[in-house]
C-alpha cells in the first residue's frame, strides 16, 4: 500500500466510499425515529460518513512559553482536530453525492501520552428536490430535530465549534482560597473562567455569522479547569452546536405545536 | 403534519434554495441559543425571539463554619455564601441579557460545582437564553430586570397559553447542621424502632426557613405565586450533618383574567 501524505481522503476510506459508489447499497447510523424524521424532512440516508484525525498535541506544560500562550496553542491544536475530522467526513458525503450530513457525533480518545484522536461520524442524506444546496450542510441534530425544524421553517447550515483555552497566574488566589479566609469571590479564577467562555462564545457566533446562517443552537457546553501549583489556574471549554437559517417567508412558523398527553408514565 | 410526502410540505425545495442562496453580506440578526430543538420551536411559537445565550459565573471561596456537635442550629455564614454567590453568578447573567435588549431569560439553569482544586472552592453558573417578545409589551418585573424562569420550553410555552408570565426565578437557601446524638440517648434506642425527634425537628426547621426566605422573595416581585418549585437537599463537601436546603422555583403573574389551558389530545407512544 502507498504511503499516504495526508491530502485528500485516506486509501482505504477511498476505496471504501468508491465500493458504496459501485455497488449502490446504503447505510445509515441513525435511529429509526431518526430516520423518520429525516424522512418527514424530505432526506433519505446514502451512506454513513467519517472523518478522522490523530494527532500529537505539543503540550506538555512545561516552561517553554508563558502557561497561557501554551494554552492557547493547546486550543488550536484542539480546533485544528474537529476541523480536519468535519472536512474528512464532508469529503466523504462529497463522493457519495449527499447533500448532507445527519446527527454527528465527535469523540476526543487518547491514545497516548499528548497524542489524540479526533472522530467525526455521522449519516450523509440526500433531499428528494430538484433544487440542490451550494454547499453541504452538516449538523450534529438527529433526524427527529432537523424533521422538526424544516416543518417550522428552519433549515441547519452547518457544525459550529468554538473552543478556547487560557491560564492565568495571581498571587492573590493563594490569600483568597486560605482556609481562614472566609466567604469570598475568587478572583484569578472567576475572570479566568468568564473570559474563556467569552472567547468560545464569541468564535461560535463568528463560526455561525461565518456559515452566513441566522442562528446559532448550542448543544453542549462543556469546560475543565485545574489548578497550577497555588497561584495559577487553567481552563479549557468546548461549545458545540448547529448554524440554522430560516427558509420561509413571513414572520410567523408555518407549523403549530399539537398539545398532547403522553399515556405513559416518564 | 404526519404525512411524510415532501412534494405534499414543498418543504425541502425552499429549504435547499435557502441553502443555494447563501451569499455573503447577507444582513442577518445572528442569535445564538442553549435551547434544545423542541424548546427553539416552543419559544418561538409563544410569541419571543431568542436573542443570545447568556451566562453569569463566580468562583467562589466558601468559608468555614464549624456546627456545635450536639446542637440543630443553622450555619449562617455558609447560607450567606450559598446566597452571594448564586447572586453573583445570577445577576452577571441578567446584566448580559440586559445589554441584548432581552424582555427575559427562559431555561435557566443555575449550577453549582466544587472544584477538584482548592479548599472549599465552587464554581457558581446561570445559563440560559435571552428572548424577546413579538409584541411589545410589560414583560420586566418591577425591579426593571428582565424576567427570568428556570422553567423549560415545555414548560414556558404552557405557562403562557394560559394567560401567566414569568416574573423572575426566587429562591431561598439554608445551610444546617443537625446535630449528634448524645451518648445516652444513643444507647436507651439501641434495637428499638423509634422517631428521633430532634432530627425530624432539624430537617423540619431547615426546609422551613429555605421555603419562607423563597416565598419572601417572592412577596418582593408581587407575585401571584410559584411554579415549578424544586426543594433540594444538596450534601456537597460537609459531611453527614451538613447539608444545604435550596428551594428554588418560578414566581408568576397573570396575563389576562381569563386562564384556559387547552386540553391535551392524549397519545400513546408505541415506543419504550
Amino acid at each position: 500500500m502507498p504511503d499516504w501524505n495526508g491530502q485528500g481522503l485516506p486509501p482505504v476510506a477511498k476505496a471504501r466510499v468508491e465500493r458504496f459508489a459501485a455497488s449502490g447499497l446504503r447505510t445509515s447510523l441513525m435511529t429509526v425515529p431518526s430516520a423518520v424524521g429525516a424522512e418527514v424532512a424530505g432526506f433519505t440516508a446514502v451512506g454513513e460518513v467519517m472523518g478522522c484525525v490523530v494527532q500529537r498535541i505539543a503540550w506538555t506544560g512545561s516552561a517553554l512559553g508563558t502557561a497561557d500562550y501554551q494554552m492557547k496553542a493547546y486550543a488550536d491544536a484542539i480546533r485544528a482536530g474537529y476541523g480536519i475530522s468535519l472536512t474528512r467526513l464532508c469529503r466523504e458525503a462529497d463522493a457519495l453525492g449527499a447533500d448532507g450530513v445527519l446527527g454527528i457525533g465527535f469523540t476526543v480518545t487518547t491514545i497516548d501520552t499528548g497524542v489524540e484522536e479526533f472522530v467525526a461520524l455521522g449519516t450523509a442524506v440526500r433531499a428528494m428536490t430538484k433544487q440542490r444546496p451550494k454547499r453541504l450542510f452538516t449538523t450534529d441534530l438527529p433526524g427527529e430535530d432537523v424533521g422538526k425544524l424544516m416543518q417550522a421553517g428552519w433549515v441547519p447550515v452547518t457544525v459550529a465549534v468554538g473552543i478556547a483555552a487560557r491560564a492565568v497566574y495571581d498571587w492573590n488566589m493563594q490569600y483568597q482560597t486560605r482556609v481562614t479566609a472566609g466567604n469570598t469571590e475568587v478572583q484569578a479564577p472567576t475572570q479566568l473562567i468568564t473570559a474563556i467562555r467569552a472567547a468560545a462564545r464569541t468564535e461560535f457566533g463568528k463560526a455561525v455569522r461565518a456559515a452566513r446562517a441566522d442562528g446559532g443552537i448550542v448543544s453542549e457546553m462543556r469546560l475543565r479547569s485545574w489548578e497550577l501549583g497555588e497561584t495559577g489556574v487553567a481552563g479549557v471549554t468546548r461549545i458545540l452546536g448547529t448554524a440554522i437559517a430560516q427558509f420561509h417567508s413571513g414572520r410567523a412558523a408555518p407549523s403549530s405545536a399539537l398539545t398532547i398527553l403522553p399515556l405513559k408514565r416518564s | 403534519m404526519t404525512t411524510a410526502d415532501p412534494a405534499a410540505q414543498h418543504i425541502p425545495e425552499d429549504a435547499m434554495r435557502r441553502l443555494a442562496e447563501m451569499r455573503p453580506g447577507q444582513k442577518t440578526s445572528l442569535f445564538t441559543s442553549d435551547l434544545t430543538v423542541n424548546e427553539f420551536l416552543l419559544v418561538r411559537e409563544a410569541g419571543f425571539r431568542p436573542l443570545g445565550l447568556v451566562l453569569g459565573s463566580s468562583v467562589y471561596h466558601v468559608g468555614f463554619q464549624m456546627g456545635r456537635w450536639s446542637q440543630n442550629q443553622e450555619l449562617d455564614r455558609l447560607s450567606q455564601a450559598m446566597y452571594h454567590a448564586r447572586e453573583l453568578a445570577m445577576s452577571r447573567m441578567e446584566a448580559e441579557a440586559d445589554v441584548l435588549g432581552a424582555d427575559g431569560i427562559v431555561a435557566v439553569r443555575l449550577e453549582i460545582e466544587f472544584k477538584e482544586f482548592g479548599n472549599d472552592l465552587a464554581e457558581f453558573i446561570a445559563v440560559g437564553t435571552a428572548v424577546k417578545a413579538d409584541e411589545p409589551g410589560q414583560w420586566r418585573n418591577n425591579t426593571g430586570k428582565p424576567f427570568t424562569s428556570d422553567l423549560s420550553g415545555q414548560d414556558f410555552w404552557t405557562l403562557v397559553q394560559a394567560g401567566y408570565a414569568p416574573l423572575g426565578m426566587v429562591m431561598g437557601t439554608c445551610v444546617y447542621h443537625i446535630a449528634h446524638q448524645r451518648f445516652r440517648q444513643m444507647m436507651s434506642n439501641i434495637g428499638q424502632n423509634v422517631e428521633i425527634p430532634q432530627y425530624t425537628e432539624a430537617l423540619y426547621d431547615a426546609r422551613e426557613l429555605a421555603m419562607s426566605r423563597m416565598q419572601a422573595e417572592a412577596e418582593q416581585l408581587e407575585a401571584e405565586g410559584i411554579v415549578g418549585v424544586q426543594l433540594l437537599s444538596l450534601p456537597h463537601r460537609w459531611g453527614g450533618h451538613t447539608t444545604e436546603f435550596f428551594a428554588i422555583g418560578t414566581a408568576v403573574k397573570p396575563l389576562r383574567e381569563d386562564h384556559h389551558i387547552a386540553k391535551p389530545q392524549l397519545v400513546l407512544p408505541l415506543t419504550d
